[in-house]
């Protein structure tokens, strides 16, 4: 009978998918742990699931130790650790700004990531399990002894956690704080220790997972990482407060996951076949939806308060001596490096598009982590424009931009219910599916992985120089488009947005349209931007490990190089640009490549976390820090208006 | 402003509010007519903010209807219910705490301008911003809160913000306002003061407040007609003079029958 050849087709990969899903769920449960205990989601989740891995299969693998000694240094030891530092970074940052709060755990993902790759190289590597693969037939399907010893470590400990929050007071807390973290603080109990033994906990799951995936996808630290992060869905169906859900939503995404792999599902639903990697995303897709689709209230992330922005106002003199220095300086620029030429073209593209991340992180207090993938769709878009529709450069790049602003529009959906922490994984999510089910696909940069185009023919702007000194002009218009808006009611509504939407609302402004439009301005620069980056090389493509590559995890890494560049409008996006794109460039040797994340990630930990201690310092030795206040363009205004000698 | 103070009254009918099995408001009207203050008051729980937040939209109610202007705005979002005219300031203040005084003030104005249209959001036009900026000046002179103008929120007192918060809301020309304990936090002075200013705004302005305060010698002094809560239920309804020998309230405040 066909229908009982399909449930036999179809039971070995429900069986996977279960034994994948438990170790979703496990990872997830210690995700949704930590962040309710301390209002900080960590990112870093899937690099300390990937450290213990590594660490694990050096031991036990290369050097042929025991495997329960192996397993106790990299899950028992290591992964504890890193929990404990994880904990007393998440310990400052329970107020401080959505972008500090993704930029710290991201700091810390980059350092392990970026440490990994010092230690182990870069080169993924396939290893054996350590279990049993023998197999044997339960219900007429063959069961591996390794998938169920990997579903019963899964199970058992969750049971272990389950016991400990029923029969110890330390688990009597830990639920406390769980069901509702503000209490904790109010009724004596330390939430220090009970953030520290989450945390702990929360790694050492995370470190499991590590341990148990790898043997699946192999030592690979980047994928291993994205495959702890498939957590990421189970946690938002868990609605990021319910274990239990959690757990089973790891379950349902585990098993969603693999049966959109089973041939028979592949070859009866033709869609599922076409949309490549759907398997992939499903987690993701999972992540976005719940987010974009879930009621309003349920996920609500804790106010905090912006610390006021200084801007030092300088005097006309000192402005226009550093302005003629620095235009003297880059129109010598392609001659003092002609060989470079690229490199500070690239940079200045990285201007435009981190000026573009600035207006939504700074400027209106929202956090995108998908910007890559906006560069992207501008790159690939204005390739189909140019090269494959023939349209001259302005037109294409200009289209390229406007193409961009739908997608804005979409990721900005969430931002209309969903705030801080929600939108941030929103648009995670977004980025990563997009990444994975669009960029193979021809509408991006095809199965082959790589657009062309070309530069535009006028002017001399085809060469070198010319190219660098056009990239140069659209940098300073993006900046000087800051500039404008920040002026502009666009900029003084953001501002009000970042601190209290509630009272853009009761007093007439529909924020939804302010959000909607940010979001689609930055869009478009970002994707102008990516339009500049094909003419670099003439061509752009979809995978790369440089800082400036267009692969989803570069989105972090972006933000995170932003956050330590600080919050002026106008040096912030440069410093950035030429942290991650010139810098690089002069330290080619290997150890200074491999040990850049790490010190980009050492210095986005450190502004996160020291950051507001560091600014309270320069306003304790300056004591005449508030006389600098930037005066709001409203104020300066007025006072041209109504003049200041009425009320002072 | 561009808008005008014609006579715009607040009317709820018939509120009621659950949350979960809790009936936080029951069958609750009343009116808050132009031209004069008047107070909402009842012991802690009683369901004030919560008929301030269904009538400026905030939360749904169960059932019941808001009439602004004779009008039923009960379908209208909080955005549009302030741009149809109705003002409030939050018991637990919502400013923007990293702005300046001046700039949290401009708010009000501004952000009734940008209303619902994207170009508005954008750019505005320079007689907007003539008026805006004459609408904060006055606002803060009403306030007496010029000096601090340039002052960051996170540095001012309780008392201060309250009065920025109260700024905002004048500077916005909105013909209904909602007072969520505006002097709650404030020291004696501070509420006298704050009494005077209210007192103004009411020769100054036609508009209707509804003001929610415990200050019982500012409510008496300033208030022309009392609603008093008790469980989400009215209990008294009429003069001040009246709810003072009121058995029922006095009931309600100090928790025995009389």
């Amino acid at each position: 009978m066909p229908g009982v050849r399909a449930v036999s087709e179809l039971l070995p990969f429900v069986v996977a998918g279960l034994v994948t899903g438990s170790l979703y769920g496990l990872a997830g449960t210690g995700l949704v742990l930590t962040y309710k205990t301390s209002g900080v989601f960590n990112f870093a989740h899937g690099a300390v699931g990937a450290a213990s891995a590594f660490v694990f299969f050096d031991l036990w693998y290369d050097r042929g130790l025991p495997w329960p000694l192996a397993l106790i240094v990299s899950v028992g030891v290591l992964a504890p650790l890193l929990g404990l530092l994880l904990s007393a970074v998440a310990g400052r940052l329970a107020t401080a700004s959505t972008a500090s709060r993704v930029v710290a755990t991201v700091g810390v993902l980059l350092v392990i990531q970026g440490l990994i790759q010092v230690r182990y190289g870069a080169v993924p590597r396939s290893i054996h399990t350590p279990l049993p693969t023998t197999t044997t037939r339960i219900l007429g399907t063959e069961v591996g002894y390794d998938q169920m010893i990997t579903a019963a470590v899964a199970l058992v400990t969750l049971a272990a956690l389950s016991y400990m929050f029923r029969a110890t007071r330390l688990g009597l807390q830990m639920r406390a704080v769980v069901d509702n973290g503000e209490l904790v603080g109010l009724t004596g109990t330390s939430p220090p220790a009970v953030r520290a033994a989450s945390w702990v906990i929360g790694c050492v799951f995370a470190g499991i997972t590590g341990v148990l995936f790898a043997p699946v996808v192999g030592l690979n630290s980047l994928l291993l990482t994205l495959v702890v992060v498939q957590a990421f869905g189970a946690a938002a169906l868990g609605r990021l407060r319910n274990l239990t859900m959690t757990f089973a939503g790891g379950l349902l995404v585990g098993v969603v996951q693999a049966v959109l792999r089973a041939p028979i599902i592949r070859d009866a639903v033709p869609l599922i076949k076409s949309l490549t990697n759907l398997d992939m995303a499903v987690s993701f897709l999972c992540l976005f939806l719940v987010l974009l689709l879930s009621r309003r209230g349920v996920f609500a992330d804790v106010p905090h308060v912006r610390s006021p922005r200084f801007v030092r106002v300088l005097p006309i003199s000192t402005i226009c001596v550093a302005l003629a220095t620095v235009t003297v300086f880059v129109a010598l620029l392609p001659y003092l490096a002609p060989t470079r030429a690229p490199v500070f073209t690239q940079a200045a593209i990285f201007v435009v598009i981190l000026a573009s991340l600035h207006l939504l992180v700074e400027v209106s207090g929202q956090v995108s982590l998908c910007h890559a993938v906006f560069v992207a769709i501008g790159a690939t878009s204005f390739a189909h424009f140019t090269t494959g529709a023939g349209l001259p450069w302005l037109v294409g790049s200009l289209l390229a931009a406007c193409v961009a602003v739908p997608v804005g529009a979409v990721v900005a959906l969430p931002s209309i219910r969903l705030s801080g922490l929600y939108l941030a994984l929103a648009t995670f999510g977004f980025g990563i599916v997009v990444e994975q089910m669009a960029y193979n696909r021809p509408i991006m940069f095809g199965t082959l992985g790589t657009r062309t185009g070309h530069r535009p023919s006028v002017l001399g702007l085809d060469g070198d120089a010319g190219y660098f000194y056009l990239c140069v002009l659209c940098a300073v218009l993006a900046v000087g488009l800051i500039l404008v808006i920040r002026r502009a009611r666009l900029g003084r509504l953001l501002a009000a947005l970042a601190d209290s939407p509630t009272s853009l609302v009761t007093n007439g402004s529909s924020i939804n349209v302010t959000r909607l439009l940010v979001f689609c301005v930055a869009a478009a620069m970002a994707a102008f931007g990516g339009a500049l980056y094909v003419g670099v090389v003439g061509s752009v493509s979809s995978t790369g490990v440089s800082p400036g590559a267009l692969i989803s995890f570069n989105s972090l890494l972006w933000i995170a190089v932003l956050a330590l560049a600080g919050r002026s409008d106008i040096l912030s996006p440069v410093i950035a640009a030429v942290a991650l794109i010139v810098l690089p460039s002069y330290f080619t040797s290997e150890a200074f490549a491999n040990f850049q994340p790490v010190a980009f990630g050492l210095a986005a930990l450190a502004v996160t976390v020291f950051g507001e201690d560091f600014r309270a310092w320069l306003s304790m030795a300056a004591p005449a820090v508030e006389a600098r206040m930037a005066h709001s363009p409203v104020a300066d205004r007025v006072k041209r208006l109504v003049g200041s000698e009425g009320l002072a | 402003m561009t808008v005008s103070r014609e006579a715009v009254d607040l009317r709820a009918e018939h509120l009621t509010v659950r949350f979960g099995g809790a009936v936080a408001i029951d069958d609750l009207s009343l009116c808050a007519p132009s031209g004069q203050v008047t107070g909402l008051i009842g012991p802690n729980g009683a369901g004030k903010t919560t008929t301030f937040n269904a009538c400026s939209g905030l939360l749904r109610p169960d059932k019941g209807r808001i009439l602004l202007a004779g009008r039923d705005v009960s379908e209208d979002p909080p955005q549009k219910r302030a741009r149809a005219g109705l003002g409030r300031t939050y018991q637990r203040m919502q400013l923007c705490e990293s702005m300046t005084v001046i700039a949290n003030v401009a708010l009000g104005p501004e952000a009734r301008l940008s209303g619902r249209a994207p170009w508005r959001h954008l750019f505005s036009p320079s007689d907007q911003q003539r008026a805006i900026a004459t609408a904060t000046d006055e606002a803060l002179e009403l306030c007496g809160i010029g000096d601090l103008r340039d002052r960051t929120i996170s540095t001012l007192s309780t008392g201060k913000r309250r009065l920025v918060e109260l700024a905002r809301v004048l500077a916005g020309g909105f013909s209904v306002l909602l007072l969520d304990e505006p002097s709650s936090g404030l020291d004696e002075a501070e509420t006298e003061a704050f009494g005077q200013i209210l007192r103004r705004v009411q020769l100054e302005r036609r508009v209707g407040t509804l003001l929610v305060e415990h200050d019982m010698s500012l409510v008496m002094s300033i208030c022309a007609r009392l609603y008093v809560l008790d469980f989400g239920k009215l209990i008294f309804e009429g003069l001040p003079d009246e709810a003072q020998a009121s058995e029922v309230v006095r009931a309600a405040y100090l928790g025995a029958p009389a």
